[in-house]
């Protein structure tokens, strides 16, 4: 019941000047406070295991001296001592500008650069004489290198490339290491600095470091840094670059560790991604049944750049994609069309449509691998960019295939999926699709068959959706679908009364779903 | 049996004689509580019985049916529930038969309401409402039998919840309506009909929902605030008031033609009783568009439409409210007491309110009214001038008001020093403050600050509501000072600060008012102790000198009360003692969070020693004293590190019993923190005393009888303990993770109850912290390698997984508990590297969850998401285009 000093007043009057700031409240506030303040030590000691935990995926060498101490001068101080005369100075400057550009969270590239301490760093590169402040510039060159296009040109500019490449024959494993790492994130940038890196002398000295005695994690770096020198197109990196690296990489792909071979992997998938001609100097230098081996061993972390590279190698001349073909490389697809990754299954259905794009045998070898299921697979429930892939890979086979192997494919059940993907909202898979359709009809009617695949597009409702993509406001499509209406469904009537009694009859041998067993759900 | 004489005796002047008739009915309603309750009922029907007989029986039947614990109402409910039928049919025939037979304070209706409550949510008694809405609409019906049925059913409304009642809405109203009717003829009625609204307005949403029901409730509200009775005007003011918090959005068809006219003219009525509750009306409009306002820039960020709208009505009304509100501001009482709350108090209220909805448009519209009276001979407007300045500081841009402060402070200042009103004085002081903390450039000069700080040192010797004002003013300016050295300067150490030459003689003379012997008035002691908080907390290094002397003499102080305590019994002067104890401890926690940690070393010992007395004293056991007890004890752990260590064997069993002290929520709560700091501090050194802490926690964990908002904290604290003590807490993984995976399968079964919303969101980020710390400190903390006693893990990795996915799925959850989850997936990855991929991508949920995170607006949220989802795609085999070390 409602009271003359109703609840609501009592609340008001503790917002009467200081009326509600008592004991008790106070207090409820000092218990917020800490807790606040308890939460932020807590995350700061989460954060800082989780930074090693991330070194340890990004294995670095790279191990914090002794002499610790955190960064506790502003960075107005930190140039000023690294421009001092005074090598102890210098060290804890350099020191301190590394410790600043390895936090976690936004380390502040631009005001380092800014500062004008780069071309010092740089300086101190050469400092042969004191190990530790070479070490330290390098890091914080390495962070500095890694940043975006602009900051790591910065780096370059300053003259630091050729006293990096100096550094790979430094006595000190620490310094190499940190040497490479720098080099590679230089490289990394584009082709323009990659170049240059090549240009300035890296590969002798950086296949030097590859001494039977290296270490992994320095081998691992090493290997990351080659294949940012592969990286990039426009232009790609000279084939006499290529010809360089090649040997090493047929080695390093394998080696015993994985983070080694998956870089190596992703350098060959780098020099596969151009010409034919680059392409036959990775058939010629024998590493296909090594990647083709690598794509069928189940670790996401080697199929995928293995498959990669498989891929660029499909997209060559017709005897690229058979060597491919002859490693037995279509024995792996199965499992890679089923990946639980989207990612790979899109890359495997590509590379399949490279090679249902190539000669009627190898089409063949495809369908003997049994290889149409998963393919129909990805088309009724995959995501959208595999399904893009399986259509090319369909409509390519329907292209160049005989008319035995494109009315297999019609029983193996490949026309619904197909009429169910004309509702896509992208034209250029719609013009795909319509090629595909177009061409089993064609198919059918060589083989007498015109009246009931008529009628299973009937059935699939891709008759309604072809026609009303004769509404679509693409002019291709337009065509297309007014091509195949006029071509095969011209005579409604006629068609229509022939095709009735046929789809009731139950005689038609390649309705999918009278082959239990060919579809795995 | 008579019952009559032991009733009357029940209320009798003699102890003696109440203590045997209690006793004597305890014993009856031992024996046979069915018949006993009949036999009261029968004595509350009977009108041949005297009126305080009838009234005790009532009362005893009302206490035997419902409790103020929520746990005994229900037992007592459930009780009533297990007599026969026709039993209970017969007490409540009696019951409804009294209804309007009673001549003073009724308790039939009552008795309805808590026999109705325990009926109606299973189904019985249907008849219940039906019947009072008849007795209120029959034309048969006696003036007495219309209110008491009226005031049962507003009983019943407040009683039961909404969703059984719903249903009835109906009837309710019917008879409500009936009996506000402005053609009804007693007035009694009226008002007991308007009162019964009042409760029923939560759960007759259905009929405001339909226009023409409304458009019925609103004119019969809207009429009665027009009775010429002042009881049923307030009552159908306070009915408006709560109808605009519930059905704002349907208010624009009433605000124009009626409620905008009817709050207007009730503003300015005689009665005080109807002035409150009009200016209530419209703090509750503020209240409203704030929230509203809040709403639609949440929204405006989403992308996504609000769900209501604001109609602006505070910004459409001003020019009205406001001369007004101004008036009654300048209607102060010439002795209130500062616990009234009258028109003029109201009024300052609703203008800072209004400040905030309205920004700079009330700016013009106030200044005038302050330029006007701050110079005015009658105090109540110089008072009303300064007032309204300082109600209109928080809302208009800062800019705004700047220029005008600067002409007015001098004179602001000036009457704070020397007005002859303490009323006046009271409000510049407050008024200073305000401006200090929200348009604090204006002061931050030399010359400002020459004239001020003298002012304010002196004032702190005055009377003490004015000293207590300029301390909350202290308060605001040592943080105002610090965050304009901050901005100046780029590190986060400020060298020195406006406050830093005067900064001795502040703290001195705050200490000094702190002990002042009239402290305990006006809140005196808290807002000096606060202010001296304050002002060590934002000291800049210049004044470290200060801060070393202060933890001297704060420590003194508490050496010196707690000897006091310790000759102390109770009462008044006890009270006084432990809330200074606590407000010393609270100092030292700011002191020592300054402190340097040589500094620390240097008082700890002492420290320790006081503290411990202090715990051992009877204010040691009271809640506050220990809390804060164990905050500053936190702070030194925090301050000293592993060197806490050697107070570890004299503090353990402090915290040990604080810890077990789950019936004190606060108490508890901050020895579980505690724990956390000593986590952090000691690490493995804590090893000796984990199985004691454990073996609590485990305990406190599985107690139903705890009180909940105790156990997030604890599964989080696990997580530090896992953590600090790395394979050492393999032993206490079994029950733990058990524990942890009971918890953190809890749900919500009501999607609609926001408090156990609330409650599931910290559970989870309790659980999700403990998880984190055991696989954390299982992983041990090699930089390159993971430990193999992770694998204790390995069983419960599809659970986790799974509720990590569970709270990807979930709709209303917090910023922390998605960090909470990102942080825990990064952690496992490493842990566990690709062999979780395969898992992970079959759980859209997790991945939408991570994306989800990373375009949170929360840092902490975005990186932890960021850092998972890129642990992903390198496990995946993306490969890096650059490194960083």
């Amino acid at each position: 019941m409602p009271t003359t000093d109703s609840k609501e007043n009592a609340g008001r009057l503790r917002s009467f000047k200081n009326r509600g700031k008592d004991n008790d409240e106070m207090r409820r506030r000092r218990v917020d406070v800490t807790v606040e303040l308890r939460k932020a030590r807590k995350e700061e000691q989460m954060l800082k295991r989780r930074n090693v935990s991330v070194d340890l995926l990004e294995p670095s060498p790279l191990t914090e001296t002794s002499n610790q101490q955190p960064v506790d001068f502003e960075l107005p101080v930190i140039v000023e001592k690294i421009f001092s005369a005074d090598l102890q100075a210098q060290l804890v400057g350099v020191q301190s500008v590394r410790r600043l550009l390895s936090r976690a969270r936004s380390p502040p590239l631009d005001e380092v650069i800014k500062s004008g301490v780069v071309p010092k760093l740089v300086e101190f590169l050469q400092r042969s004489d004191n190990q530790q402040l070479q070490f330290d510039s390098a890091w914080a060159l390495t962070n500095i290198a890694s940043g975006t296009s602009h900051q790591t040109r910065t780096v370059v500019q300053s003259g630091a490339v050729p006293m990096f490449i100096n550094l790979l024959a430094s006595p000190h494993a620490n310094i190499r290491d940190q040497a490479v790492w720098a080099l590679g994130n230089i490289a990394g940038d584009g082709s323009e600095c990659r170049d240059f890196v090549i240009h300035c002398g890296i590969i002798q000295p950086l296949l030097a470091c590859i001494t039977p005695t290296v270490t992994v994690n320095h081998l691992r770096n090493i290997t990351w840094a080659i294949s940012n020198l592969c990286r990039n197109k426009n232009p790609p990196p000279s084939m006499e670059t290529i010809q360089q690296l090649l040997p090493i990489l047929t080695q390093l792909i394998n080696h015993q560790d994985k983070e080694v071979v998956s870089d190596a992997c992703w350098a060959l998938s780098y020099v596969t991604d151009g010409s034919t001609e680059r392409i036959q100097t990775v058939v010629n230098s024998g590493v296909v049944p090594r990647l083709v081996e690598l794509t069928g061993c189940g670790e996401t972390s080697l199929a995928s750049p293995s498959l990669r590279a498989i891929g660029n190698v499909v997209t060559g001349n017709d005897e690229q994609t058979q060597h491919v073909l002859n490693c037995g490389a279509l024995q792996h697809f199965d499992p890679l069309l089923r990946h639980s990754r989207t990612n790979i299954q899109k890359e495997a259905a590509w590379t399949l449509s490279n090679i249902t794009a190539g000669q009627q045998g190898q089409i063949q070898a495809v369908i003997d691998a049994n290889l149409l299921p998963p393919l129909i697979n990805i088309l009724i429930k995959g995501e959208f960019k595999a399904q893009k892939e399986a259509v090319w890979a369909v409509t390519n086979l329907t292209a160049g295939g005989t008319v035995a192997q494109i009315m297999y494919a019609l029983q193996m059940g490949v026309l619904k999926p197909l009429c169910d993907l004309l509702v896509v909202n992208d034209t250029k898979t719609i013009l795909v699709i319509l090629d595909a359709i177009l061409n089993i009809l064609n198919a059918a009617k060589k083989s007498g068959q015109a009246e009931q695949v008529c009628a299973l597009m009937e059935d699939y409702e891709g008759l309604d959706k072809v026609e009303a993509l004769q509404q679509h406001e693409n002019d291709e499509v337009y065509q297309l679908s007014l091509n195949i209406i006029d071509k095969f469904f011209s005579d409604e009537g006629e068609v229509m009364s022939t095709i009735a009694p046929t789809t009731s009859s139950g005689q038609l041998q390649f309705v999918p779903s009278a082959q239990p067993g060919a579809f795995n759900f | 049996m008579n019952l009559t004489p032991i009733l009357e005796a029940t209320v009798s002047s003699s102890t003696a004689d109440i203590q045997q008739a209690e006793k004597f009915l305890e014993q009856a309603a031992s024996q046979d509580l069915c018949q006993f309750l009949k036999l009261l009922a029968t004595e509350l029907a009977d009108v041949s019985k005297s009126v305080v007989s009838r009234m005790a029986a009532g009362l005893q039947l009302k206490n035997y049916l419902t409790s103020k614990d929520p746990d005994f109402k229900l037992q007592y409910q459930q009780r009533w529930l297990s007599f026969p039928l026709d039993e209970r049919q017969g007490i409540k025939h009696l019951v409804m038969q009294s209804l309007g037979t009673e001549t003073t304070k009724p308790t039939a209706p009552q008795v309805i309401a808590y026999i109705a409550s325990a009926e109606l949510p299973s189904g019985a008694w249907p008849e219940v409402i039906a019947t009072l809405a008849f007795n209120v609409t029959s034309t048969q019906s006696s003036e007495s039998l219309k209110i008491a049925s009226l005031d049962s059913i507003g009983y019943i409304c407040e009683e039961i919840s909404p969703k059984v009642l719903s249903g009835a809405s109906n009837e309710i109203l019917t008879a409500i309506v009936q009996g506000m009717r402005k053609e009804e003829p007693s007035l009694h009625v009226r008002l007991a009909a308007t009162k019964a609204l009042y409760n029923s307005l939560e759960f007759t949403k259905s009929n405001f929902d339909k226009e023409t029901e409304r458009h019925f409730i609103m004119q019969v509200v809207c009429e009665a605030t027009q009775c010429p009775n002042e009881e049923v005007v307030i009552a159908a003011l306070q009915n408006l008031v709560k109808i605009m918090s519930l059905y704002y959005s349907y208010m624009e068809a009433y605000m124009g033609p009626a409620l905008f006219a009817i709050t207007l003219e009730a503003m300015q009525s005689s009665i005080d009783g109807v002035v409150l509750q009009a200016i209530e009306f419209w703090s509750t409009v503020c209240d409203e568009e704030q929230d509203l306002a809040i709403e639609a820039m949440e929204a405006s960020e989403t992308g996504r439409p609000p769900s209501q709208t604001s109609f602006h009505y505070v910004r459409g009304a001003l020019h009205f409210l406001l001369p007004i509100l101004l008036r009654i501001l300048a209607k102060q009482e010439e002795y209130d007491d500062e616990d009234d709350w009258v028109p003029s108090k109201a009024a300052g209220v609703c203008l800072s309110l209004m400040a905030s909805c309205t920004e700079d448009s009330i700016v013009p519209l106030v200044i005038p009214f302050v330029k006007e009276n701050i110079f005015n001979g009658d105090w109540r407007f110089r008072d009303a001038a300064v007032m309204a300045l300082g109600c209109i500081m928080e809302g208009p841009d800062p800019d705004q008001l700047a220029q005008f402060i600067s002409e007015v402070l001098l004179r602001i200042i000036e009457l704070m020093k020397s007005d002859p009103l303490i009323q006046v004085k009271d409000s510049a002081a407050w008024t200073i403050g305000r401006i200090c903390e929200q348009v604090p450039s204006t002061v931050l000069h030399l010359e400002v600050l020459s004239h001020l700080l003298p002012a304010l040192i002196d004032g702190l010797k005055r009377e003490t509501r004015v000293a207590t004002n300029i301390c909350w003013a202290f308060s605001s300016l040592a943080e105002a000072a610090c965050d304009s050295a901050l901005q100046a300067c780029s590190t986060d150490d400020v060298e020195t600060y406006a406050l830093s030459s005067s900064f001795e003689q502040i703290v001195s003379t705050i200490l000094a008012t702190a002990e002042r012997n009239d402290a305990v008035h006006s809140n005196l002691r808290t807002a000096a102790y606060e202010a001296l908080m304050d002002l060590i907390k934002y000291s800049p290094k210049d004044c470290y000198i200060v801060v070393q002397k202060t933890v001297l003499h704060v420590l003194d102080s508490l050496q010196k009360v707690v000897q006091i305590d310790e000759n102390l019994l109770q009462g008044h002067d006890k009270q006084q003692v432990s809330d200074l104890e606590s407000l010393l401890c609270a100092t030292l926690q700011s002191l020592l969070r300054k402190m340097t940690k040589e500094d620390v070393l240097q008082i700890s010992d002492s420290l320790v020693q006081a503290l411990i007395a202090m715990l051992s004293t009877s204010s040691g056991l009271v809640g506050g004293v220990q809390e804060d007890a164990i905050l500053t004890i936190g702070a030194l752990v925090e301050s000293l590190g592993v060197d806490f260590l050697k107070y570890m064997p004299s503090l353990s069993n402090y915290l040990i019993a604080a810890l077990k002290n789950y019936n004190d929520v606060q108490v508890c709560q901050a020895a579980i923190g505690l724990v956390g700091d000593l986590c952090r501090s000691l690490s493995v050194n804590l090893i000796p005393y984990c199985e004691n802490i454990m073996q609590i926690m485990v305990d406190t964990l599985s107690n139903p009888t705890v009180h909940r908002s105790i156990k997030p904290p604890i599964l989080s604290t696990i997580g530090d303990i896992a953590l600090a003590i790395g394979s050492q807490f393999m032993i206490y993984c079994a029950p733990v993770l058990g524990i942890l995976e009971q918890a953190s399968r809890t749900q919500s079964e009501n999607s609609s109850d926001l408090d156990m919303l609330d409650y599931l969101n910290e559970l989870r980020e309790g659980c999700l912290e403990g998880y984190t710390g055991i696989v954390q400190g299982l992983k041990g903390d090699k930089e390159n390698e993971v430990s193999s006693d992770i694998q204790l893990i390995v069983p419960h990795l599809p659970w986790i997984l799974a509720f990590i996915e569970i709270i990807g799925n979930e709709q209303e959850k917090t910023d922390s508990v998605i960090a909470g989850a990102a942080g825990l997936l990064g952690d496992l990855l490493n842990c566990f590297g690709a062999q979780l991929i395969p898992i992970i991508t079959q759980k859209p949920a997790i991945t939408k969850l991570l994306s989800e995170g990373r375009q949170s607006r929360n840092k902490r949220t975005k990186t932890l998401a960021t850092w998972s989802m890129k642990t992903i795609k390198q496990l995946q085999g993306e490969s890096p285009g650059s490194k960083c070390g």
